[in-house]
């Protein structure tokens, strides 16, 4: 034996000895228990996590006395983690959902029991998963359009989150992500440059030195997630600046971003053409917040014109059921004004179209080595068959104030009087469209109506009479499910349908109904989720997070017993090779045995019922589910349904 | 022109010709056609009772369903090339994946599919439905 092996042998029957009095000790002694608890410098150690750890050289020497205790951290009286979230309030951050992580211990405990009213403004949100943080927090941006914060464990952390961080960036979805930083302790959980990892699909980070550095980086990255192109941004904030004392450093004020919109020259330019026009028409996409969205309702309203929306397809968009919005009495419009349309749809609007397109290129920031695929060369156009609109790169909300305010000023009575008569014959014209496109589509949905298992078409059309009356948002992607809201459903709310995972993600739904229905619980609303089972088992632990903090989610299982898309596409592939079409099903669906859903509900707190195969029961049981939601207790109905 | 749509002039072609003559297939068994309907994916895009998903087997005058010939033409003939992206278009079942009798077996069961659903004005909620659509938009609701 080594002289080395020797004293580890020796330090480890001692130290195991120490841990069998360690109880009794801890009983007695209880004012010295936070410092026995506190880690010095040296004595952090990576063996933390194995069950019986060895002792590390400090310890040892500690326990053959050969050195005292290193010096514990001193009391801090105004650590910098009650100044980071004396800025989250600031800022107007509801929610910090985190699983917890020693690496931002310090802000955890700040949150908690900072401030008059603790643990509020942020209140702090448990998960079981950080995808399910990550997730909750694109749900909560998306239907509020503002960020709040996922919490992450540093590298560990980041990586769990790594897909729902990458989709909120393909969505453009605001949030803040900050990832505890721990030098020293377990130095897997560390990194030099710990955003580095998702810095390809975060919008901005920053990894501040210093607690000044931290609050104005924070303040930063709220006004990064909330400006154009908006997206996720990390801030890595090591413990040391979360512990240290602040002293009497100040919290320096928030102040908004500043985000550039049409001049007031642009703008009188366009009202003029919008005023004058014979017909105009407004085609709305995706807003960045809800003010941008009754801002267009009031440009529409003041120019009466036509319009468009986004808003059976995401969130944001224009009221679906508007007396403007559809195609108007003719569609020989003169003047087309979009505002966040694409190019594609810029493309289609006819020559004279001024939009209003803030730059979203997702190439354009930082997105490390992917690229999108380049579209394949279409045969040139033919001269001027079509003139490609002009395209103003300015945030179109942050545009329509002065829009609106030029309009005003420009209207004459006359033409307010000449606007009222065409808003009228316009809204006529979309009532009449409206409701003949329902009369079609329930003639298509009807098939299947007393099948079993359940239609995807009833579920949606038995809601709708129970929830129109309420204030909802389908949180949950549609199109697994078969979209039957778009047609049957009234989209008035810029959180009527937050749209689907943005890069095609499953395991999304789950997490992001939690999180708008973070949103809802604050505002008295109710979250419809049309969940689909191979979406609810990736993180099913959000059904917890539900109950834990009474979110009103009613979950609806869209529940096929299997991932069926891909179910489909291998059928599709055995078929083109010729053989074993009934061996398809392998590894494409959940049998053998079936998931119960109730069960599972209720082993994580929520209340629910199923497995339904009869059609018949289900408008019971989605009253038993509002009500229920309603009271803030999530619940879920297992529904067996046809595939698609 | 693309593949398909030249598969889809031959296949109508043929379906005219099949159209004339006597049925010279045996009848399948419709109960064991429905297990195979299940096990060879059917469902998946037909619904179980042949009235969701891609394509309704119900309600349809399609000239496919009208004659166990033309189904069969119809099965071997489908999509006979590997796909370059996935898909979920009706696939091909060759002949050695569903040989003949199992087929004219889900044939016979696909022959038992009805149309079952209420016409909309007697579905109270369709009523509702409508209704709601031509109700005038209120601001915040
Ligand atoms: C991956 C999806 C998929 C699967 C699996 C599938 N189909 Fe189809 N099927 C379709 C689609 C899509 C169409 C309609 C368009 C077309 O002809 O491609 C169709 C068309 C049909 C039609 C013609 C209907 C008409 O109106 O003309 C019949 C009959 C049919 N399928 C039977 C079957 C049978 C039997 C099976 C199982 C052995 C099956 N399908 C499996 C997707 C599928
Ligand atoms: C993270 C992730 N893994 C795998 C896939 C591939 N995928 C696409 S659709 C799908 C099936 C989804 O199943 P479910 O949510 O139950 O919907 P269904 O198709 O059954 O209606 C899968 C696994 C994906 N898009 N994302
Ligand atoms: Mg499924």
């Amino acid at each position: 034996m080594s002289n080395d092996a020797g004293a580890r042998e020796l330090g480890r029957r001692a130290f195991l000895k120490g841990a069998a009095t360690g109880t009794a000790a801890m009983a007695t002694a209880a004012p010295g228990l936070a410092e026995a608890r506190a880690r010095t410098d040296e004595a952090a150690a990576p063996e933390a996590a194995v069950a019986a750890p060895p002792p590390n050289a400090s310890q040892i020497a500690r326990e053959l006395s050969a050195s005292p205790p290193a010096s514990l951290t001193p009391l801090v009286t105004r650590p910098g983690s009650d100044l980071m979230v004396e800025v989250l309030k600031q800022m107007g951050v509801e929610f910090a959902a985190a699983n917890p992580g020693s690496s931002f211990e310090a802000l955890q405990e700040s949150i908690v029991n900072y401030g008059d009213k603790p643990n509020t403004m942020p209140e702090f949100i448990t998960c079981l998963h950080e995808e399910t943080a990550v997730d909750m927090a694109s749900g909560y941006g998306r239907a509020e359009g503002k960020p709040m914060v996922a919490l992450l464990h540093g590298t560990l952390g980041l990586q769990h989150a790594a897909m729902a961080i990458y989709q909120a960036y393909y969505g453009g979805t605001p949030m803040l992500i900050i990832a505890g930083r721990d030098d020293g302790f377990i130095q897997a959980h560390t990194a030099d440059d710990m955003a580095a990892m998702v810095r390809s699909f975060t919008k901005w980070d920053a990894h501040p030195k210093t607690l000044p550095e931290a609050l104005a980086a924070l303040q930063e990255g709220y006004r990064q997630a909330t400006t154009a192109p908006t997206g996720p941004v990390v801030v890595v904030l090591d413990t040391e600046v979360q512990k240290e004392e602040a002293g009497d450093f100040a919290v320096p004020a928030y102040r908004p971003p500043v985000i550039a919109g049409l001049d007031a020259a642009a703008a009188r330019r366009l009202a003029e053409r919008l005023i004058n026009a014979k017909n105009p028409r407004i085609n709305v996409g995706r807003l960045r917040t809800p003010q941008g969205v009754r801002q267009a309702v009031q440009l529409a309203e003041l120019i009466g014109a036509s319009t468009s929306s986004q808003a059976t397809v995401g969130p944001m968009s224009f009221p679906n059921r508007h007396a403007s919005c559809g195609p108007g009495a003719a569609t020989d419009y003169d003047f087309t004004l979009g505002l966040e349309i694409g190019p594609a749809d810029v493309a289609l609007m006819g020559p004279t179209i001024a939009s209003i397109a803030a730059t979203r290129d997702k190439m354009g920031v930082a997105f490390g080595g992917l690229r999108a695929k380049p579209s394949p060369p279409t045969a040139p156009l033919a001269p001027m068959a079509v003139k490609i609109g002009e395209t103003i790169g300015l945030d179109a909300e942050a545009s329509l104030p002065g829009l609106i305010a030029a309009v005003q000023i420009l209207l004459t009575a006359e033409r307010r009087d000449a606007i009222a008569k065409r808003a009228a014959l316009t809204a006529a014209a979309n009532r009449k469209a409206n409701v003949e496109g329902v009369r079609k589509a329930l003639t298509v949905k009807r098939t299947g109506w007393n099948s079993s298992p359940v239609s995807l078409a009833r579920i949606y059309a038995e809601l709708w009479p129970l929830i129109e009356n309420e204030d909802w948002c389908l949180a949950s992607p549609s199109v697994l499910s078969g979209s039957h809201h778009r047609e049957l459903w009234a989209h008035n709310k810029p959180y009527s349908y937050l749209g689907l995972p943005p890069a095609g993600g499953i395991g999304y739904g789950a997490g992001a109904c939690a999180g708008a229905g973070l949103a809802a619980r604050e505002r008295g609303r109710i979250i419809i989720n049309i969940q689909t089972d191979g979406d609810m088992n990736y993180a099913p632990g959000a059904l917890w997070t539900e109950a834990h903090h009474g979110l009103p989610v009613l979950s609806i299982m869209h529940n096929n017993r299997a991932w069926h898309q891909e179910l489909m596409f291998l059928t599709f592939m055995a078929g083109a090779r010729g053989r074993g079409t009934d061996r398809a099903h392998i590894g494409s669906t959940l049998r053998n045995p079936f998931i119960d859903y109730r069960k599972m509900a209720e082993a994580y707190g929520v209340a629910g019922e199923g497995p339904i195969e009869d059609p018949a029961l289900l408008r019971a049981a989605f009253k038993r589910g509002i009500a229920s939601v309603k009271a803030g207790r999530p619940y879920l109905i297992d529904v067996i349904t046809q595939p698609r | 022109m693309t593949l398909s749509s030249k598969l889809a002039i031959v296949f109508l072609a043929l379906a005219a010709a099949f159209a004339g003559g006597a049925s010279a297939q045996t009848a399948g068994d419709p109960a064991r056609g429905k297990t195979l309907y299940f096990d060879h994916g059917c469902y998946g895009c037909h619904g179980y009772q042949g009235q969701t998903g891609a394509r309704n087997l119900v309600g349809t005058n399609s000239p496919i369903i009208a004659k166990p010939e033309v189904f069969l033409f119809f099965l071997r003939q489908r999509g006979n090339f590997l796909p370059m992206i996935p898909s979920t278009a009706m696939p091909r079942f060759s002949e050695k994946a569903l040989p003949d009798p199992q087929a004219l077996d889900i044939y016979a069961y696909i022959k038992t599919f009805k149309l079952d659903a209420p016409d909309v004005a007697s579905i109270p909620v369709m009523g509702q439905i409508e209704a709601s659509a031509a109700r005038a938009y209120q601001a915040g609701r």
